[in-house]
């Protein structure tokens, strides 16, 4: 758990599907690290009343899977692609929410595969007092205020010792 | 019950159960491991308010919020205690660790023992204890204290 004493970013959990599904649709440089097999069940999933069904939680899986281990060749000049187009001001409509966070995680982490989180994490900023929880085995990423701290940001998981 | 818990500040308190691993897969100069990542989270997609942790009352504190986290490790009671005010907390049945993260004032436990206390200072108060809170008169006072309550 933490409570925020300054105003405080963070990614936190995955997000709903739908938007993961969005994004897979109209942002061509995140969907290149994925197969479209992967991509579009997901994609078909995205509506489905229960997104915690096994099911969708694979599809779920192989996504995250497919982007986290995607080749260097592949995924480095899609990421150099999408940088260039954010910062040029081309984000399309539903990109507007994560333009800011991927050109800000792209020049603290140049060229890290990490960056591409931002299509599949929720992200949000916390007021001091504010507090946010994660249970075992949901991903987080602290960003915190600081510009350029090269250990003020981590992705990483909590996963219980003895499972 | 939780034999341990970590406290650390930068612009966040956060409090962990000492039985988690941390495994890093991006963003960070640390070492990586994304096949164990990819295979131990929950893939439970859901709002971002699902996360949060709202803060409740705290038995008849004026000055204390409760943070109760859906698990049973740990809470964290946050106080903000104005200049020259005090405020009292209820003994808990179980230990707490309290990092100082704004101001100075003096904790009183017992019937006449006290400690000064300033931004960064760590203390512990035992299962079972009242103590009383004081603010100095300058500024206010802020302790975040992360207890487990044995059951």
């Amino acid at each position: 758990m933490a409570i925020a004493l300054t105003p405080f970013q963070a990614m936190c959990g995955f997000l709903p599907l739908p938007r993961i599904a969005d994004y897979l649709t109209i942002t061509s440089e995140f969907a290149a690290l994925v197969p479209q097999a992967i991509r579009e069940r997901l994609i078909g999933l995205a509506s489905s009343s229960d997104p915690t069904g096994s099911a969708e939680k694979q599809a779920l899986k192989d996504v995250f899977s497919a982007v986290m281990t995607a080749d260097a060749a592949v995924f480095q000049p899609e990421l150099e692609k999408l940088v260039a187009r954010y910062e040029a001001g081309n984000a399309k409509a539903p990109e507007k929410e994560v333009r800011e966070l991927v050109v800000r995680l792209n020049s603290q982490f140049p060229g890290d595969i990490g960056v591409f989180c931002a299509f599949m994490l929720n992200y949000m900023t916390l007021k001091p007092g504010q507090a946010i929880f994660l249970a075992a085995g949901e991903p987080h990423a602290y960003v915190s205020g600081g510009e350029s701290m090269p250990d003020n940001l981590m992705f990483t998981s909590l996963v219980p010792a003895h499972n | 019950m939780i034999d341990h818990c970590a406290l650390s500040i930068a612009d966040i308190v956060e409090c962990m159960a000492t039985s988690d691993n941390v495994i890093r897969a991006g963003l960070t100069p640390k070492l990586r491991d994304v096949p164990n990542l990819v295979a131990g989270l929950t893939y439970t997609a859901a709002h971002a308010s699902k996360h949060f942790v709202p803060p409740r009352s705290f038995e008849s504190s004026t000055h204390s919020t409760l943070y109760d986290p859906p698990i049973p490790e740990f809470s964290v009671l946050r106080a903000v205690v104005p200049a020259g005010e005090a405020e009292t907390h209820p003994p808990i049945d179980g230990p707490s660790i309290a990092i100082v993260t704004g101001g100075n004032g003096t904790v009183v436990w017992g019937s006449r023992k006290q400690l000064g206390i300033s931004e960064g200072d760590v203390f512990f108060v035992g299962a079972g204890k009242e103590i009383r809170i004081m603010a100095g008169r300058q500024n206010q006072l802020v302790i975040h204290r992360a207890f487990v309550e044995v059951k």
